[in-house]
């Protein structure tokens, strides 16, 4: 005897505006994957689900039947989008009504088909499930825990080395003039060397430095950022900043530059 | 096997006993005859055991892939700290995982409810092997290419904005739909959203075909071997795999097979309108090749249907399905302007004058070498040609034996056989089987430089028919009925020789993330310091600023920074050269203005040598051929123009700012 098909229309609707409901509001801390779950059920099940069931209802749905309900879901879930696009409505909320209707719309066919008492025969490929021992299902069940507990961590190991992989300490370091006043630009530094260093600023423009910042200390991964308005007097001429690393005031360990335009009566900003 | 001895497998004494005869006779002709199959009736094989589903094989089965993921994460991270030991325990793994799973779902005894359960969960197994290569994000060239497409939906709310990595991409944006609808809904960011919806793919497109051999072959032991075959195609592991429109349309064609074959039986019109015709629109929309594949496939069933005896009303049918497939695809292409021909047709046509060539002595490409002249090792050498081997050895043994199943004569000794040409009765068994014609056809395209991407994508198509036409090998001739743990341990080494190889094949050395950064070499050329400059590129000038870049920068530029880059798909001109040039001349600058580059990214790392997958850019004229690397003054003299700022600087990666060159700030 084929088993009951569990998502029968009506079920296969209340299920679809449960997700569809889940997805659209906000989740409880620590919760979040249950909208997670929803959203999959929405896009990657239901649709499909429902418009299969309307057109076999009451019938089993064995593993081929299911495999189908997934596949037509995403089909569904492509031309649903499709159609959203030209409407201007590939937002959350176009998604969940378009993936609920279409599931409702299955849903609503099947209670009517089945109302009127189209059933269809039974596949000649369908198989019967068995009875099975509950002890050998509940080492089973532990079992397969198991398996899933380590194929997690070994997911979680291979997160950890990937993140644990820098091959490169670096130091990032720029002077980025600002969109509209091309005389003012922003300095900044970021700490990519995995250990906190030091550094020094010099802003220079034809060898006279116009400025200087004394030396910081960055932990890793830090950023400071500091706004720099060019004087007058550098005007028109190509604003370097040089970066000194560890006190290493002989060696420029980096550089980076700016060509600031010549000086108009509208170009004039305060400093 | 020695062709002198006969392996008498096939009579009715030993299909039923299950143990083989040995005859010796040294009768060559006879022997290779029996060999291929010549001759021989269709077998039917016994049906699968129709007991319940004992639960407790299966789940050992996973637990034991669970040790083998374990030890796989600890060869990625091996290979991260550069052991030299990490590849050869990482394919070892994978073996690991196979193995178990092979040889029950090889053995005659296994139920078929468990075939289905341990299909799943193997298949669940070898995702889970894949996402440990990049466990945090995308690492794959082209996952960079439909990410951005995915971005590009989220952040506008629109399909087909223009995406210069890949311009077809937004243009068959199915797998993106799918993709940003979970995101949408789920708040899950696309990497995670990728994963769930791949994984759902891959499981559901592995029990599609076994479902799909089972209708067609009429075995279920059968449709599980040739599963298993199928998983060493050089593009199931990784590349249909990976966040890629192939990877959703080989689903889709999948259960197009599927339906097709369901509704010769369960009721032709629900299946065909209600199945067949949303999956082949959506096809349409997802991938150009696999929705020109199942036009050709269809087309052909159609055909073979029309042209078989007896086939009344199952033309009709096959003529609207042939149809479907036909007209979707070409109405969408049609809607999208016809894109797939200028990015297909001069990949094509480059693929097949290099392989006419190859008959002409021309030389094609060097085998096992990248293009920056490392050499795969010896035993990777052995396991890819062995793969190739086996297949071709099992197709050698499988191809009569499954057209004799189909229905078609093979033994054509006299006139009256050959009228009776057109009585086979299985249309679909005869198409997968003359399917398998195009392997050949695909190891030859790989052995070619420009033909090697088509020969590499005609392999999931072609691995269709190649895994049930060895299922049958497997069934009726090597294998048999039989239940003892040599000939099942035997087939399943062999299986997994075809598994690893196709990896091999595909990804050789590089399937892990190396420990040291690699030029030009894809998923050996992503790391953070990349990414975190294409952040700051964000950051710092907001998104959508044009760049010019080399091959990976422009990708992480694309992405991460969420910035415009120059390609030559898109631009039709290439911004490689302006980097590569010694002097920014006249011409470079013409080129900046044309182009409109604002911004130019180079990386000094590419100074440090050949680049692995042979281009450092786009492939153009003088991306190609490279006998040495650039020098770093050519990559630097941006340095020397005035009115270039120089505005970002991290000791490997330097950006320009090239606006001032345009006069215009």
């Amino acid at each position: 005897m084929a088993p009951a098909d569990t998502t029968g229309p009506p079920r296969c609707g209340w299920l679809a505006s449960l997700c569809a409901v889940g997805t659209l509001l906000p989740s409880p801390e620590g919760l979040e994957f249950l909208r997670a779950l929803c959203a999959l059920g929405l896009v990657l099940y239901l649709p499909g689900a429902c418009v299969l069931q309307a057109a076999s209802p009451g019938r089993p749905a064995g593993t081929e039947m299911q495999v189908l309900r997934i596949t037509l879901s995403l089909a569904l879930a492509v031309l649903a989008g499709l159609c959203l696009n030209l409407a201007g409505a590939l937002t959350p909320h176009g998604w969940a009504l378009a993936l609920w209707c279409l599931s409702m719309a299955g849903s609503v066919a099947g209670v009517v088909t089945r109302r009127l008492g189209t059933e269809v025969g039974v596949s000649a490929l369908a198989r019967p499930p068995g009875r099975r021992g509950a002890g050998r299902t509940a080492t089973a069940a532990v079992i397969l825990c198991g398996a899933c507990l380590l194929a997690i961590c070994s997911l979680s190991l291979a997160r950890t080395g990937a993140l644990a992989h820098k091959e490169y300490r670096f130091t990032e370091f720029w002077l980025v003039p600002e969109i509209n006043r091309p005389t003012v630009a922003t300095l900044g530094v970021h700490n990519g060397e995995q250990v906190p260093t030091d550094y020094e600023v010099d802003v220079v423009a034809g060898g006279d430095v116009l400025a200087r910042w004394p030396a910081i200390t960055l932990s890793a991964g830090e950023t400071r950022t500091v706004p720099f308005a060019v004087p007058a007097s550098a005007f028109g001429r190509r604003v370097e900043a040089w970066l000194y690393k560890d006190g290493e005031r002989n060696r420029v360990y980096r550089k980076v530059w700016m060509a600031v335009p010549g000086v108009t009566r509208s170009s004039r900003f305060e400093e | 096997m020695n062709p002198a001895l006969q392996a008498d497998r096939e009579t009715p004494r030993s299909a039923t006993t299950g143990r083989s005869r040995l005859r010796f006779r040294v009768r060559p002709v006879a022997a290779v005859g029996r060999l291929i199959g010549w001759g021989e009736p269709g077998l039917a094989l016994p049906a699968a055991d129709d007991r319940a589903l004992d639960p407790l094989p299966p789940a050992m089965l996973a637990a034991n892939a669970g040790l083998a993921l374990l030890v796989a994460a600890v060869a990625a991270n091996g290979s991260r700290m550069g052991m030299v030991w990490a590849v050869p325990v990482f394919y070892g793994a994978v073996a690991w995982i196979f193995l178990p799973f092979a040889a029950r779902l090889l053995h005659p005894a296994t139920p078929r409810a468990e075939l289905v359960a341990d299909l799943g969960l193997l298949m669940a197994a070898l995702f889970v092997a894949r996402v440990i290569r990049e466990p945090m994000a995308f690492i794959d060239h082209d996952e960079f290419l439909h990410w951005s497409t995915a971005q590009s939906i989220i952040e506008t709310g629109a399909l087909f904005s223009p995406n210069p990595l890949l311009p077809v991409s937004p243009l068959y944006p199915g797998l993106e739909l799918v993709t940003t609808a979970i995101i949408h809904l789920s708040g899950l960011t696309v990497f995670d959203a990728s994963l769930a919806l791949l994984a759902v793919a891959r499981i559901t497109f592995i029990l599609t075909l076994f479902f799909t051999y089972e209708r067609i072959g009429g075995s279920a032991r059968i449709a599980a071997c040739g599963c298993l075959v199928y998983a060493g195609s050089s593009t199931f592991f990784v590349f249909d795999s990976q966040f890629s429109y192939e990877s959703l349309a080989v689903t889709f064609v999948g259960a197009l097979l599927l339906a097709e074959a369901r509704s010769v039986r369960e009721g032709r019109t629900r299946h065909i309108w209600l199945i067949f015709a949303p999956i082949a629109a959506a096809l349409g929309a997802t991938h150009h090749m696999s929705a020109f594949f199942a036009a050709i496939l269809f087309t052909t069933l159609a055909a073979l249907e029309y042209l078989r005896t007896g086939a009344g009303r199952a033309r009709g049918s096959a003529l609207l399905v042939a149809a479907l497939a036909v007209l979707l695809p070409v109405v969408w292409s049609n809607l999208m302007g016809n894109p797939s021909s200028g990015y297909l047709g001069p990949v094509i046509a480059g693929g097949l004058k290099e392989a006419i060539g190859l008959f002409g002595h021309a030389p094609g490409r060097k085998l096992f070498t990248s293009e920056d002249g490392s050499v795969a090792p010896l035993w990777e050498r052995l396991v890819a040609v062995g793969s190739v081997a086996l297949v071709a050895l099992g197709l050698l043994t499988g191809f009569l034996r499954a057209i004799a199943r189909s229905g078609l004569p093979v033994a054509w000794r006299t006139l009256s056989s050959l009228r009776r040409i057109r009585n086979w009765s299985n249309s679909r068994l005869l198409l997968l089987t003359l399917l398998t014609l195009a392997f050949p056809l695909s190891i030859l395209f790989r052995l070619t430089r420009s033909g090697w991407e088509i020969g590499n994508r005609v392999g999931p198509f072609s691995f269709f028919g190649v895994g049930l036409v060895i299922a049958i090998a497997v069934g009726a001739y090597w294998q048999g009925c039989s239940r003892r743990a040599g000939p099942v341990a035997a087939i399943a080494v062999a299986g997994c020789v075809i598994l690893v190889g196709g990896i091999i094949s595909a990804q050789g050395p590089r399937i892990l993330v190396p420990a040291q950064f690699e030029v030009s070499a894809d998923a050996a050329s992503i790391e953070p310091m990349s990414i975190s400059a294409a952040r700051w590129a964000k950051a710092w000038l907001g998104p959508g600023n044009l760049f010019a870049s080399d091959r990976i920068n422009r990708l992480l530029l694309s992405t991460y920074g969420r910035q415009g880059v120059a390609t030559t798909l898109q631009e039709g001109l290439d911004t490689g050269e302006i980097i590569m040039a010694r002097t920014l001349g006249w011409r470079e600058i013409s080129l900046l203005r044309e182009t409109g580059v604002e911004f130019v990214t180079v990386d000094l790392r590419l100074t440090t040598a050949l680049p692995t997958v042979g281009v450092y850019f786009d492939g153009g004229a003088a991306d190609q051929g490279h006998i040495r690397p650039p020098r770093a003054e050519a990559l630097l003299k941006f340095n020397l123009v005035p009115q270039i700022g120089r505005i970002f600087d991290d000791g490997y990666l330097v950006t320009y700012d090239v606006r001032g060159l345009r006069g215009t700030r």
